[in-house]
């Protein structure tokens, strides 16, 4: 709340700090998105570690507001990105100020704000223009590979001829640091007018990092210290009417696990979460507490869609998309930090497709329907789970 | 963004409306008399935000015209995904969208701002005083 109340305070005083109020571009714009999802016959884990079947009930998200403020004076930008939670809580998204060092070869930017990260961390608030409901498995929030918010960051393009560019943003922040570590992102990707998107994204800790509950990204809540990095390839292609996207991620961590009895402690989620047999004895919970681990994450993704015109009646974009998502450290006790979909794997791998499409009577709002089957091994036996969501979103402008 | 709606809305049709070609003009300050194809799709599509060293501020017709149509093919775009491609800009942070006009006066008006570009039907090119008319090469 303390940020939520500087940051207005900041807006406010951006106006009249400015004598040349015919040079500042200010405009007000925000959205408002939500969705339902069901999840059909998916098994879980009791508590006793063996299997049964969850009883999912159709869920529907509380509808959330986005109000985004940006404006622009001569080279200089700030952006604010206030987010209403279902709970009634408004919370600052983002809030940064830009400006340029150097024309477009080079721009500081400090405050909170989005990492460029491969594909999707900049654009997941543009709701209605991206196939897709769910974010890539690299952003679900059950199991973020790195923080999607940092603190600083030197960004830049230079043209190589033509519309062809190079762009390149390098990050740090408070990200989730122990003390003192100097976490640092990169992204350099190579760009052919819209048509071509292709770059690396990679990420470093710094050192050592501590689950932070505030800005979660790769470290498990059962962490002592984590020291990780991530790497990651993607490439896009489009054209007027299709969507091509491809990406591949891998974090490597030098996990130290907290074996205390405190709310995350190994010995509490032993004894209190329901931890699949593989949790169990990775963990060490039946033996002696297992506190160090080296791991790795991977995931990687395809979406293909197409635009269709519907004359009068907008645009149709059927899609079909392709994840895979793998990680031994995760179990399946959300309360405990895990996740339900990798959590549930013996192996912590699942993969699953998605056949969708998105209806957009204008370009600033979009209905979005999909169907997805999840493919994993669940206590030794190839299991199939269905999910249908239903998600809408609209974008204005004041 | 009303506007941009409101254009998207009367253009993703099957339309045949007949194709306007289009006349580009820019702010005197630039001291040009031509752009290029490139540089031209860099600016409108907000790859690049500059243009000769300056900062552009790009204007553009409403989308259901058949000027601004003949001018976003030029630029190898179409009215969906030219509005699609600035929202994502918008909401990103990675740029601002240009200001939508209706009319040809409109249109001069917007680019005599400070680093203005826009275009008009060249069946108005006469119209566009006070600003430099640009040749695409």
């Amino acid at each position: 709340m303390k940020r939520l109340v500087f940051f207005i305070a900041c807006l406010g005083l951006l106006g009249p700090a400015v004598s040349n109020a015919a040079k500042m571009d200010t405009r007000f714009y925000g959205y408002v998105d939500g969705y339902v999802e069901s999840v059909q016959d998916q098994p879980g884990v009791d508590n006793s570690g063996a299997r049964t079947e969850l009883e999912n009930s159709p869920e529907f998200d509380v509808p959330n507001l986005h109000v985004i403020v940006r404006s622009n004076y001569e080279d200089t930008t700030a952006f604010i990105n206030l987010s209403g939670g279902g709970a009634g809580a408004v919370d600052v998204r983002t809030a940064w100020v830009d400006k340029q060092l150097l024309g477009e070869y080079l721009s500081f930017r400090i405050g909170e704000l989005y990492r460029p990260f491969g594909l999707y961390n900049l654009i997941l608030d543009a709701v209605p223009t991206y196939i897709g409901i769910e974010p890539p498995e690299l952003f679900d929030g059950d199991h973020f590979l790195v923080t999607r918010t940092t603190n600083a960051m030197l960004h830049g393009k230079v043209n190589v001829g033509g519309t062809n560019f190079i762009n390149y943003a390098m990050t740090t922040g408070n990200d989730e640091r122990e003390s003192d570590q100097l976490p640092v992102g990169l992204d350099v990707n190579f760009t052919m007018g819209t048509t071509l998107k292709a770059g690396v994204s990679y990420y470093t800790s710094g050192g050592a990092a501590v689950y932070n509950e505030d800005n979660p990204g790769g470290v498990v809540r059962w962490a002592e210290q984590d020291k990780f990095d991530v790497m990651g390839l993607y490439l896009q292609w489009t054209d007027p009417r299709w969507t091509v996207q491809l990406a591949g991620f891998q974090a490597s961590h030098e996990l130290v696990r907290d074996t205390g009895s405190g709310d995350y402690g190994l010995t509490t989620i032993c004894s209190s979460a329901n931890l699949s047999a593989n949790s169990r004895t990775r963990f060490g919970c039946d033996s002696t507490l297992d506190s160090e681990e080296d791991y790795d994450v991977n995931t990687w993704y395809l979406r293909v869609g197409y635009n269709f015109n519907v004359g009068d009646m907008g645009q149709l974009v059927p899609y079909f998309q392709y994840d895979v998502y793998e990680n031994e450290e995760v179990i399946f006790d959300k309360d405990f930090g895990g996740d339900k979909e990798a959590g549930l794997a013996d192996d912590g791998k699942f993969t699953k497709w998605t056949l969708g499409t998105v209806y957009r009577p204008h370009p600033a709002a979009a209905f979005k329907i999909d169907y997805s089957q999840h493919l994993q091994d669940v206590q030794n036996e190839s299991t199939n789970y269905g999910e249908i969501r239903f998600s809408y979103s609209y974008v204005w402008r004041l | 963004m009303n506007k941009l709606i409101l254009t998207a809305l009367a253009t993703i049709t099957f339309s045949t409306a007949a194709q306007a070609s289009f006349q580009v003009i820019a702010n005197s300050e630039f001291g040009k008399t031509s752009i290029s194809k490139s540089d031209l799709t860099n600016i409108f599509t907000g790859l690049t935000t500059s243009w000769g060293g300056k900062n552009v501020k790009v204007c553009v017709m409403e989308s259901s015209t058949g000027t601004a149509k003949a001018f976003l093919g030029a630029i190898g775009s179409e009215p969906g995904k030219f509005d699609q491609d600035w929202i994502k800009r918008e909401l990103s942070g990675q740029g601002t969208a240009p200001e939508s006009k209706s009319t040809t006066d409109a249109m001069v008006s917007c680019v005599k701002q400070s680093g203005g570009i826009g275009y008009i039907p060249a069946a108005d090119a006469g119209k566009a005083e006070g600003v430099s008319k640009l040749s695409v090469n």
